[in-house]
């Protein structure tokens, strides 16, 4: 295993994880497909007045397409003639059909080397060593990722509240003086730089996986922003170290392997999450089910009894009578009852006990608010 | 000049595919785009990626038959998916979308490297699948593309009065006791097999291109969307037609970005200068009206029963001298012009 | 009594249809007052034009003399329900805590006091044991007494809400309107969008009809009256045009 791929792609996945909680809890998930694609005009564009593939102005003309791109979305969306997915599929192919043509005609003999952009080449970037007084210190990418890693960090350290509050409640922010296109640029600026950087070690289309992926699963369990930060980064880490992992042993693609990862460990958190998971809503609304109908029997017996009869039992049969409900569900439910002890069964006469009759009153107060002797 | 006639021949056979593809993109792509699910045709593009890999190390075979299988089965395993993420989850649609994008183009990814190391040479035929080539669009895909461009407009027109009235309204057309899956899966199968269909030839970025930009510049012609329809396969033709012939007579111009840019210039007049909804229009309507506003002021204070001490003798010279109003023994009428006037100010038509 | 509102000549416009027109209001400090009309009426737009969010056509709006720019921090605005995303990752008492965040400025965190004031906001409105759950797992009206507690820590001067009742059970709303007489009794002007007629005698102190134009305005024994009420709810300024083409 090479440790410099490897801390590449770790420092890869927590800067896109970071920006990428931000992007998809802002609905702009799309936007970052877009980004990565319209980032190669900007990068051919300045190539146009620097042409050196190793200058990082190139990456200064990426990060400004990518806030261009966003910016003209936007305008579309604000001239409310379309809405912001449609925006994104009209804007970004034209960018990138520019910087395709602009490559095809002006620049056909260079490097500029479309499939990869698209694809990345993170098993190269340890060749492209970065040389400090004629010493080498390891791979230029590393120290490009973690340069922006540590701006992310700080970013949503600084401006954690203010990000937040931007995010979730636009009109609060404006309201109590908070500047929201300058929140909203910066995190804009963030994820473009972010995707500038990891679409040359990953590719563009792979880039979407790193910055969504880990969001979307984090959000699968968290409740509050903080933790969902934490536990994207800590599945970025996880993805891309098992992803390189798998693709070192079994020599595959590194970011092909790193973002099916992703994929895969978003559909794992998507069925079984604690309380969000598929597993545990289906179970939650099987016991509710059985709760609601255990309610109901209980509840027809406490009227029955309670009020109508002055604690007279009711029996069996008239219960069964008066419920409509099939034989098979009034059995089941029945046993349920009495398995819970819930009920007294006294030749086929049928009394609350007192754990039914607080059963009775905690459902009943739980599902319709109110409150009952 | 000698091979004018066989440039002609290819040119013929480019244009008319990409043309057809153009007709069913753009209609399919504007229902799509009034579902809010436009960029659908992005997300499957890509996810029918390792669907044709896996096609081709499953059969050996780089039958276009197989590997068009293999994309459509990607395809709706990713739609399933996505459907799947929607139900169960509070992530929004689009970060499924992203997400399956990404996740699928990159198991295809991993799959092509299996399909290099087992040596098969064909390998950079398969990537170029779904990156497209419209060059090498052949006289028998014409012939597929349009008869699979027909089927799905046949399918569009047979159930046009359904597929209207669930955009327009889901939850009503269910309670008509209409099958609201019925017809999803209807838009969705036909949203498949355009993107299927069209990837090989045109590429994923031109893919997802025909599907929006043709909607979204027809949708500021009319409120219609039997015409919103029609104009955006209109344009979807138009443009593919008018890039593949600019690519072919200039071969340094590949088909697909130029197609695109034809689009987003259709796209971009349609904003500015479409009447009405134009933006051009309603900019020079709305501060027009701004400013006549502010000028006749005076006129609405008098129409509103305000008291009138707070105008101004020259305010009310000025309405006087523009014909809004006329005084009569102290009482101020207004008078047509004026009323005339009022009903612009206040009712916002003219 | 000072003014605390002092609207002039408000006149505003979406695109080319008119929404409000020449208002002119003035709010005295102290006072709970219903801003009563019809649907479409521009309450909510009012409301909105009233702290920037909206840019009129015409006119200006003063709190205590001063721009809204200049005397933002003592200005609390809860707005109409669903502007936020409901399933954003974030607990009650987060939420409540984000009406500190003016006051704190840049760069600096909430304290333990501002907590502190955010869980007494919690237990006026009555949610405190609900402090640590997502606000996706609320009702309707548990929502939107989250939304007042945040409100109330951000201890402004003047408050407008936009239908503050909307969706709320009757018990919800007798609490809230409790709350919003306390606040009244400190002294604090506070401007409430309103939908029930029949309530609005026992809640509130002032009344702006509004419809478009105003109505009328003032203390409520003296313009809610049967005739104005009627004026607002039937009097559509082009309606009126249209009947009598030439007026
Ligand atoms: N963003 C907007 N763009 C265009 N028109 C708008 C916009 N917001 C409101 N309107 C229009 O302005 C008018 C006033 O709207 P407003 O929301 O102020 O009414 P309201 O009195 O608050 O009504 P409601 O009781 O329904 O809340 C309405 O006719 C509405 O259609
Ligand atoms: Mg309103």
């Amino acid at each position: 295993m090479n440790i410099e791929i490897l801390l590449v792609a770790i420092f890869t996945s927590i800067s896109c994880s970071i920006i990428g909680v931000f992007l998809v809890l802002r609905k702009m998930s799309m936007l970052t497909d877009a980004i990565s694609h319209t980032a190669l005009l900007g990068i051919v564009i300045a190539y146009m007045f620097i042409p050196d593939l190793s200058s990082p102005f190139l990456i200064i003309g990426a990060t400004i397409m990518g806030l261009i791109t966003v910016y003209l979305v936007e305008l579309l969306v604000k001239t409310k003639r379309t809405n912001n997915d449609a925006a994104t599929g009209v804007v970004f192919p034209f960018l990138f059909a520019i910087s395709i043509i602009l490559i095809n005609t002006l620049f056909k003999n260079t490097h500029l080397d479309i499939d990869a952009v698209l694809l990345g080449k993170i098993e190269f970037v340890v060749f492209d060593r970065l040389i400090l007084f004629g010493m080498d210190i390891g791979p230029k990418s590393l120290y490009i990722i973690l340069f922006i890693t540590i701006l992310l960090i700080t970013m949503s350290t600084l401006f954690y509240k203010e990000i937040k509050l931007v995010i979730f409640d636009k009109s609060l922010a404006v309201t109590l003086g908070i500047s929201v296109t300058f929140i909203h640029y910066m995190i804009i600026t963030g994820a473009s730089l972010t995707a500038v950087a990891a679409f040359d070690i990953v590719g563009s289309i792979l880039v979407i996986a790193l910055m969504v992926g880990p969001a979307a699963t984090a959000l699968q369990y968290s409740k509050s922003l903080f933790r969902t930060l934490l536990i994207a980064v800590a599945i970025g880490i996880f993805n891309s170290s098992l992803g390189y992992f798998l693709a070192y042993t079994f020599n595959l693609s590194i970011s092909g392997s790193i973002s099916t990862i992703t994929l895969l460990s978003f559909l794992v958190a998507m069925i079984t999450a604690p309380s969000k998971g598929i597993i545990s809503t289906i179970m939650r609304q099987h016991k509710q089910k059985n709760d609601f109908n255990l309610l109901a029997l209980l509840f027809h017996i406490y009227n029955h009894s309670y009020i109508t009869e002055h604690m007279k039992p009711i029996p069996y049969e008239l219960l069964s009578v008066e419920l409509k409900w099939s034989e098979s569900k009034f059995t089941s439910v029945f046993t349920n009852a009495v398995k819970n002890e819930y009920l007294k069964n006294k030749d086929k006469n049928l009394q609350l006990t007192k754990d039914g009759l607080d059963f009775v009153r905690n459902k009943h107060y739980k599902y319709f608010k109110e409150e009952i002797e | 000049m000698s091979d004018f006639i066989s440039i002609n021949y290819t040119l013929i056979i480019v244009v008319l595919g990409t043309m057809i593809l153009g007709i069913s993109a753009g209609a399919i792509g504007t229902i799509s785009i009034l579902r809010r699910q436009a960029l659908i045709g992005d997300a499957l593009s890509h996810a029918t990626l390792p669907g044709v890999v896996l096609a081709f190390i499953l059969t050996g075979q780089k039958d276009i038959w197989v590997l068009l299988c293999g994309a459509a089965i990607a395809a709706v395993v990713s739609v399933s998916l996505i459907a799947l993420i929607q139900k169960y989850t509070k992530i929004k649609n689009d970060a499924s979308l992203a997400l399956i994008l990404s996740g699928f183009f990159g198991f295809g990814q991993v799959l092509l490297v299996f399909v290099q190391r087992s040596g098969n040479a064909s390998q950079a035929g398969l990537n170029k699948f779904i990156f497209g080539q419209a060059a090498t669009i052949l006289r028998a895909d014409v012939l597929f593309l349009g008869i699979v461009s027909l089927l799905i407009i046949l399918l569009m027109l047979l159930f046009w009065k359904e597929i209207k009235h669930f955009v327009f309204n889901k939850e009503h057309f269910q309670t008509l006791g209409f099958s609201s899956i019925l017809l999803n899966t209807l838009i969705l199968s036909l949203t498949i097999l355009v993107v299927v269909i069209g990837i090989r030839s045109v590429g994923v970025i031109l893919m997802s291109a025909l599907m929006i930009s043709p909607g979204v510049a027809s949708r500021q012609w009319s409120d219609k969307l039997s015409v919103n329809v029609i104009l955006a396969s209109l344009f979807g033709l138009i443009s593919g037609a008018l890039g593949a012939y600019i690519s072919a007579i200039k071969a340094s111009l590949p088909t697909g970005p130029v197609v695109v840019i034809v689009l987003s210039i259709i796209v971009i007049i349609s904003l500015f200068f479409s009447p009405k909804r134009g933006i051009i229009y309603q900019a020079r309507r709305n501060s027009t009206y701004k400013k006549t506003l502010i000028k006749y002021k005076p006129l609405v204070h008098i129409y509103s029963g305000n008291d009138l001490s707070i105008l101004t003798s020259t305010e009310l010279d000025f309405l006087v001298k523009e014909n809004l109003i006329e005084g009569k023994d102290d009482i101020i009428k207004i008078t047509t012009d004026g009323t005339q006037l009022l009903k612009y100010l206040l009712g916002g038509i003219l | 009594m000072e003014t605390a509102i002092h609207i002039e000549d408000l006149t505003v416009a979406y695109g080319i249809n008119p929404v409000l027109w020449d208002i002119d209001l003035d709010i005295p400090q102290g006072i709970l007052l219903a801003i009563v009309g019809p649907n479409g009426a521009g309450k909510s737009t009012l409301i909105k034009s009233a702290i920037n969010l909206i840019k009129p056509i015409s006119g200006h709006v003063l709190f205590y003399s001063h721009k809204y720019e200049n005397i933002r921090k003592q200005i609390a605005y809860v707005p109409q329900r669903g502007s936020v995303d409901w399933d954003f990752p974030t607990t009650v008492i987060d939420v409540v805590t984000m009406g500190t965040y003016g006051k704190l400025g840049w760069f600096k965190r909430p304290t333990k006091k501002n907590i502190k004031n955010s869980i007494e906001a919690l237990k006026k409105v009555d949610m405190e044991k609900y402090a640590n759950r997502q606000i996706s797992e609320l009702s309707g009206g548990q929502q939107q007494r989250v939304f007042l507690a945040r409100a109330l820590v951000q201890d402004a001067n003047i408050y407008f809400m936009d239908e503050p009742f909307q969706g709320v059970d009757i018990k919800t709303e007798k609490a809230i309107i409790t709350l919003l007489k306390d606040l009244k009794k400190q002294n604090k002007t506070v401007v409430v969008v309103h939908h029930d007629l029949d309530t609005v005698e026992d809640y509130f102190d002032w009344v702006t009809l509004l419809n478009m134009k105003v109505i009328a305005h003032g203390p409520v024994a003296e313009v809610f009256t049967h005739e104005n009420i009627k004026k607002t709810y039937n009097s559509n300024a082009l309606v009126k045009l249209r009947d009598d083409s030439n007026v």
